[in-house]
């Protein structure tokens, strides 16, 4: 009971914020402040749940407590929260209302903590779809923009064909092992591997590939996200792809743990393309949104390299890198809501024209989330980056890990093309400015870059002491 | 494998019967058509437009989605119900949570007025 506390708490400010409506108080304050309230709530319970153990089985061993369930857990609380300040001016703007909006937020949540909580694959499967059922509706939510409709139509009819090959695979996993549960199938597996888990395997890694958007699977992507309401493309960048990742370490490196050798070199392949592709896609955009999209890409190839280290390093990478992916990406994303023009304002690289003599303090910002990206030292992408790498030449995949250090200095290139235009071109668009949640928001993700990149041990010790995942 | 062979056959069977069904009609059947008998049917209306012209109403698409809902809460309550004597205080609990989450999506929706014609 205690350890779906937060996410009993999460469904039921959910549910409270659909019957605001019965007491005449569907209002955009009173929403976000019930929204924010239930987050917290939620966080407070996590951090006051003391199991007697990590890693113990509930309810039937379909869900448990680890390190890493209990970290990412903070992870996509974080994330909902930020993007619940990033969309108080643009939903209001819009006219959308801020009642279903935040509800439907807050339930994607649910369904990201079973995600990342589940040992079993019939909940972990449920928690995907309540996150991915939310998640189309969210992408539609500009409604009379056609592009939102899009986005909303693509992500749906691409996410659901997704979602029955993951499930055909995990039915050739039940029919080969006769378990649904994770840690049950480690130990049930036919030894050597027979056709039949092969298969289901590689069913599983493509609808997980998919759900993280790697390559060959991310041509949704790039349109989803720019067509997306921008909030909800931060959302998108960090949310459901990190609770896709702890469902992905978690099936990987638990459950086929043995069978290793199969699947690194799938994965491996995934990964090597997923950090070219995404990387040098990148270099071309001339939308932000789309440019970030590309270069979230990428990052998944990273995450991956951690997941296919297999050892701790590589796992605290993972953990890692997501944690400070969650500040870089919903940061740069706040700073690209920030500017407001009449069309699509920040989206176009030359929104960022001049920024740097308009708003010094956003720019700035801008800046060191850009540097977090691409894993400079001193930012807490460079923690994460530094993990995921030294995992992989642990782990002695010397190949990828070379090939993603001179990724990330890709990176660097396509990203200094909007710091150029921030601090050296000269001015030209008129921009406005929004309000005081967007800035908020934007100090909260570069006070973490900066403060998790200087200390990260304060998060660290925590990760590499215990066993991060149940077995 | 063995064990799969009679779905296999039942499969077959439930296919071919429909089938075998439109063969015969295709064969037997009597074939005058004019221009009034190959309308669309509307109901003795003359037909106005394509059909794809038409707009219908969005709502048939909500109360089809309620139908589900309850089709499906229903569907659980069944084996709940038979099973509710070893289940217990326990069950009964657990079915009432179910019931009220499924109560806020209707208030929800009758509140933002899905059920109402107007």
């Amino acid at each position: 009971m205690t350890v779906i506390l937060p996410a009993i708490l999460l469904a039921a400010a959910g549910l409270l914020l659909l019957l605001l409506r019965l007491v005449n108080l569907k209002r955009d304050g009173v929403a976000l402040g019930v929204a924010l309230g239930g987050l917290a709530a939620a966080a407070l319970a996590l951090a006051l749940i003391r199991p007697p153990a990590w890693g113990l089985p509930y309810f039937d061993g379909t869900v448990t407590l680890d390190p890493a369930g209990f970290f990412l857990q903070f992870v996509v609380f974080g994330a909902t929260a930020l993007v619940l300040l990033l969309s108080w001016d643009y939903i209001r703007e819009g006219g959308w209302g801020m009642t279903e909006y935040a509800a439907l937020l807050l339930l994607a949540t649910v369904g990201m903590v079973f995600l990342i909580i589940s040992t079993d694959f019939l909940s972990l499967y449920v928690g995907l779809e309540t996150m991915a059922l939310a998640s189309y509706v969210l992408a539609g939510y500009a409604r009379g923009e056609g592009r939102s409709f899009e986005a909303a139509m693509k992500y749906f009819v691409l996410g659901a064909f997704s979602s029955a090959v993951l499930l055909y695979g995990i039915s050739l996993i039940y029919g080969a092992t006769g378990t649904l549960n994770l840690i049950e199938t480690a130990r049930l597996l036919p030894t050597p591997p027979g056709k039949l888990y092969l298969a289901g395997m590689v069913m599983v890694a493509c609808g997980m590939l998919f759900k993280v958007a790697a390559v060959p699977f991310h041509l949704w992507t790039p349109d989803v996200y720019q067509g997306a309401p921008t909030p909800i493309t931060a959302f998108f960048s960090i949310g459901p792809k990190a609770a896709a990742f702890a469902a992905f370490l978690r099936i990987f490196s638990t459950a086929f743990g043995t069978t290793a050798r199969e699947w690194s070199i799938l994965l491996g392949l995934a990964c090597v393309l997923t950090m070219v592709a995404g990387n040098l896609m990148a270099i071309v955009q001339d939308n932000v949104k789309r440019m970030l999209a590309y270069s979230s890409i990428g990052s998944a190839g990273f995450v991956l390299l951690g997941l296919l280290a297999q050892n701790t390093w590589g796992a605290t990478g993972v953990l890692y890198y997501l944690f400070a992916y969650l500040f870089a990406i919903t940061g740069a994303f706040s700073v690209v809501l920030f500017l407001k023009t009449k069309e699509y304002g920040g989206e176009r690289v030359d929104d960022f024209r001049g920024l740097s003599r308009r708003h010094p303090w956003i720019a700035f910002a801008m800046l060191v989330f850009l540097l977090s990206l691409i894993g400079v030292p001193g930012t807490a992408g460079f923690v994460g980056k530094f993990f995921l790498f030294g995992g992989a030449i642990q782990g002695g995949f010397i190949l990828p890990a070379v090939i993603g250090i001179l990724m990330s200095a890709v990176s660097a290139w396509y990203f200094f093309r909007l710091v150029v235009n921030m601090y050296i071109a000269p001015e030209e668009p008129e921009t406005e400015r929004r309000g005081w949640p967007v800035v908020l928001a934007v100090g909260v993700c570069v006070a973490g870059t900066i403060l998790f990149g200087l200390w990260p041990m304060a998060v660290t010790r925590f990760l590499l002491e215990t066993p991060l995942l149940a077995r | 494998m063995d064990r799969y062979i009679p779905i296999l056959i039942f499969g077959l069977i439930c296919c071919s019967i429909p089938l075998a069904m439109l063969a015969i009609q295709l064969f037997l059947q009597v074939r005058r058509p004019n221009p009034a008998k190959t309308e669309a049917y509307e109901c003795g209306n003359p037909v106005k437009k394509e059909a794809l012209a038409y707009r219908f109403s969005i709502r048939y698409l909500v109360i089809a989605i309620l139908f589900v809902i309850f089709d499906v809460e229903t569907v659980f309550l069944f084996p709940w119900a038979v099973s509710l004597g070893r289940l217990g205080l326990f069950g009964l609990i657990e079915m009432v949570v179910f019931l009220a989450i499924l109560v806020v999506g209707y208030v929800y929706a009758y509140r933002e007025g899905a059920l109402t014609w107007a």
